[in-house]
């Protein structure tokens, strides 16, 4: 796709369009033939408003070269026109105080303005929730209507299905397949994806004794001004616990406090039933609570530094000698991320590689065992298949299971309703900052996940 | 494919070796040594031992002080104080002693009101979480400003009153080799093995990468900042002892363009402005780079006005590589990452 739209150059072969040959050697020009990409991470510049983003780079002038404030203004409304209330974002709004989906519906806009004939989204959802996802398929729609192709890449097979009517299935840099969408299942997509029959996408879950399992994780009570408000639940020793709700319903915030990375207001945490005070993060680690953030790249990677040193980063005590000023021990290092790499079955041609040489999948699983590392007891990850392959996904799911069953208490928090309901034992739902519900084995569905998440109350 | 990717950055040299040295210091030491070569068979001065000698007393004081920065470019920060800290460290040392405090203790209120410094700009760097260029320049600037106002402007002789034992540290010889460049090789070893073998200086490399990251994997980066400014300060302030028992006067104006040369260093070296990239021993092949550069147009008579621009040329040339570099190694990442 980066080819397409002049990103990278091409080795090899040509591009038709409308029959004609073309190579595009920059991103400009692909935009001038009419082809808009919109990538998986949003390149705005936060500082600036809606309209002068669309139109970045092709300011309405007057004749002295000024900016011409009006036109720009004008030509912005009439294409944000196009989406519907109340997600568009007003033309005179900065991009730093929007939320992801209005940012994407700028990314958007901004290939609309262009005139363009094809429209290339780059996984549009990894960030967005459901009720947005909503939105954008909508628009999405209407942009078919008005005749212009989408091309639209995801990993989220639901979605390709609902909006899609010819599928391209690519594994490893080949086409493997171009099917319609109305001749396939969900099912023979996926095995394509993998190469191999999945027989089990999700592990099975492990048959629930309530009443006998040790409550690992107790939290009373907890509050944090602005964010969430008293917060009350249980992590049982093997249970894999849901976080469910819409992005910003708090449950990334509550984790976070939990962990000592946010301050709380009120309420208190127990672990093995002690009340225990962790104010900063290094003192939730030392209880054995550890974090996996949502977001890879911002909070995750260290870039530019090896597969090694992102894997023993937490642990870094545990390789080294604790007499002699922390001295590190280089053949621990070595071997303890060989193991964890060899375990976690990562995909490597050395540690020695640096991380950003991986896909994200790897990457992800370099992170898992980061924290794995660390032997934690309570493992919380937040959205932990966000832009992975198919195939490291349930990977990741049967790994999440096994810790489970070696009795690590584990929290997800996702935004992939199927993911939350195939792996999860037990799930809570947040609303606006409140626990909505808990759901529980044969309760879990996903209608009553949505509804609860979007405040709708049971009757 | 394992191999290949080792490889492509390193020749057939050997595998222990290898994984010390990183590409571009094998490629500093490649340049030094053919440097070396180039001046001594167009100048028969350059390798005597007297003109060795005052090379590297010459180098000694800013590779101390190199080690400092090297520490705060790689946090992704800067310290642009250095210069000012080591002269506020030499003047407040000075002072007291031709106020009559014993010249030992005087060096020790000198390192101390150093690492005051030093621990200012780490609170407001890591604590408040002030932008470090700025920072240091206020820093840099309350330091040189309380050093005119001791002085007033006017550099404190100490030459004639300075007890034997402290002028042998500045100008003497151990077997030949000037004490001050011992102190400063021990240092430098110590600052070099400290930063790749000690868990706790590895955080710096962290913090630098991804700050982000670095927090929430459990690094109290707060703490890293703060100590890699006082350390930069610390040896800042033992730089400025020395500085005085080697020419026998606290000038205020000393170290003017330290944090320049320093920063210079740093980067050809292979730190790296984003953070998370450098080495100790990268920044001190630097300083020797630019010292032999100095030490070259001395020797071939050529005027020492072109140091600065040759330094500079030296400068863009180094992070333009370094730049080409890094584009060609992220393209064959793609392409690994696809395979």
């Amino acid at each position: 796709m980066n080819i397409i739209s002049g990103v990278f150059l091409p080795d090899d072969g040509s591009i038709l369009f409308n029959d004609e040959e073309t190579i595009f050697k920059n991103p400009n020009e692909s935009q001038m033939k009419g082809i808009g990409f919109v990538h998986q991470e949003i390149s705005l510049c936060e500082h600036m408003s809606v309209a002068e983003n669309i139109f970045m780079g092709r300011m309405p002038v007057n004749k002295l070269g000024m900016i011409n404030k009006k036109v720009l203004i004008k030509k912005s409304e009439e294409i944000l026109k196009l989406f519907r209330e109340p997600s568009r974002p007003k033309s005179n709004k900065k991009i730093g105080e929007l939320s992801i989906s209005q940012k994407q519906i700028v990314e958007i806009a901004r290939a609309i303005s262009l005139d363009c004939k094809v429209i290339i989204l780059d996984e549009p959802t990894s960030s967005l929730t459901e009720s947005e996802t909503e939105v954008l398929f909508e628009i999405i729609r209407n942009l078919k209507d008005k005749d212009i192709s989408i091309i639209y890449i995801s990993h989220r097979l639901s979605e390709i299905f609902q909006l899609c009517e010819k599928i391209t299935i690519m594994k490893d840099g080949e086409v493997i397949d171009t099917v319609n969408a109305r001749d396939v299942s969900e099912n023979e997509v996926v095995n394509k994806m993998v190469g191999r029959d999945i027989k089990n996408f999700f592990p099975e879950k492990t048959a629930m004794g309530d009443k006998e399992r040790k409550v690992l994780l107790r939290v009373e009570n907890l509050s944090r001004d602005g964010y969430f408000k008293d917060i009350d639940f249980e992590l049982y020793q093997g249970e894999i616990l849901g976080f469910s709700g819409l992005t910003g319903s708090g449950r990334s915030e509550v984790a976070k406090a939990i962990c000592g990375i946010d301050k709380i207001s009120s309420g208190s945490i127990f672990i093995n039933d002690n009340k225990v005070k962790i104010d900063s993060y290094p003192k939730s680690m030392k209880n054995g609570l550890v974090y996996l953030t949502e977001n890879r790249k911002e909070e995750g990677l260290f870039q530019g530094l090896d597969i090694k040193r992102n894997l023993t980063v937490s642990g870094i005590e545990k390789v080294s000698n604790k007499h002699l000023l922390l001295w590190l021990n280089a053949r621990k290092e070595i071997s303890a991320s060989k193991k964890m790499v060899k375990d976690l079955d990562i995909k490597i041609s050395s540690i020695n590689q640096k991380i950003n040489s991986l896909s994200g999948g790897n990457q992800q699983k370099v992170i898992v065992a980061r924290w794995l590392f660390v032997d934690p007891k309570i493992i919380i990850l937040d959205e932990p298949t966000k832009g992975i392959d198919v195939k490291t996904k349930s990977e990741i799911y049967s790994l999440i299971r096994n810790l489970a069953d070696n009795g690590i208490g584990t929290i997800i928090i996702s935004s992939d309703l199927p993911e939350i309901i195939g792996l999860c034992d037990r799930i809570i739902v947040m609303h606006e900052g409140i626990i909505a519900g808990a759901l529980t084995s044969e309760d879990i569905n996903e209608v009553k996940i949505v509804s609860l998440a979007s405040g709708i109350k049971e009757k | 494919m394992v191999e290949n990717n080792e490889r492509n950055s390193f020749g057939k040299v050997g595998k222990g070796f290898r994984s010390f040295l990183k590409f571009r210091e094998a490629m500093l030491i490649f340049i030094v040594i053919g440097f070396v070569l180039i001046i001594s068979i167009m100048s028969p001065n350059f390798l005597t031992a007297d003109n060795i000698r005052s090379l590297l007393v010459g180098l000694a004081l800013d590779a101390i002080m190199v080690i400092g920065m090297a520490y705060a470019i790689i946090t992704a920060g800067l310290d642009l104080s250095i210069g000012s800290v080591l002269a506020l460290s030499g003047v407040v040392t000075g002072k007291l002693f031709v106020m009559g405090v014993n010249i030992w203790l005087a060096a020790l209120i000198g390192i101390i009101v150093a690492v005051l410094c030093g621990a200012l700009s780490g609170f407001l760097i890591g604590k408040v979480g002030l932008n470090s260029f700025i920072t240091t320049l206020g820093v840099s600037g309350i330091a040189r400003g309380i050093c005119f106002v001791i002085t007033e402007g006017t550099p404190i002789p100490l030459i004639n009153k300075l007890p034997e034992s402290f002028k042998f540290i500045g100008g003497g010889k151990l077997k030949g080799i000037p004490l001050i460049v011992i102190i400063a090789f021990v240092i430098l070893i110590v600052g070099d093995l400290l930063l790749r073998r000690s868990a706790s200086m590895r955080k710096i490399y962290y913090t630098g990468s991804n700050e982000k990251a670095a927090m929430l994997s459990g690094i109290n980066v707060v703490k890293v900042k703060f100590g890699v400014y006082i350390i930069s300060a610390l040896l800042a302030g033992i730089a400025g002892v020395l500085a005085d028992a080697r020419f026998g006067v606290a000038t205020p104006i000393i170290g003017g363009e330290t944090a320049m040369t320093l920063i210079s260093a740093a980067v050809i070296g292979g730190c790296s402005f984003s953070g998370g990239e450098g080495s100790v021993f990268g920044a001190i092949l630097g300083i020797f780079l630019l010292s032999l550069v100095t030490n070259a147009l001395i020797l071939l008579n050529i005027s020492i006005y072109w140091q600065q621009l040759v330094t500079g040329i030296i400068l863009v040339l180094a992070i333009t590589l370094d730049h080409v570099r890094n584009k060609r190694m992220e393209q064959s990442m793609l392409r690994l990452r696809k395979i």
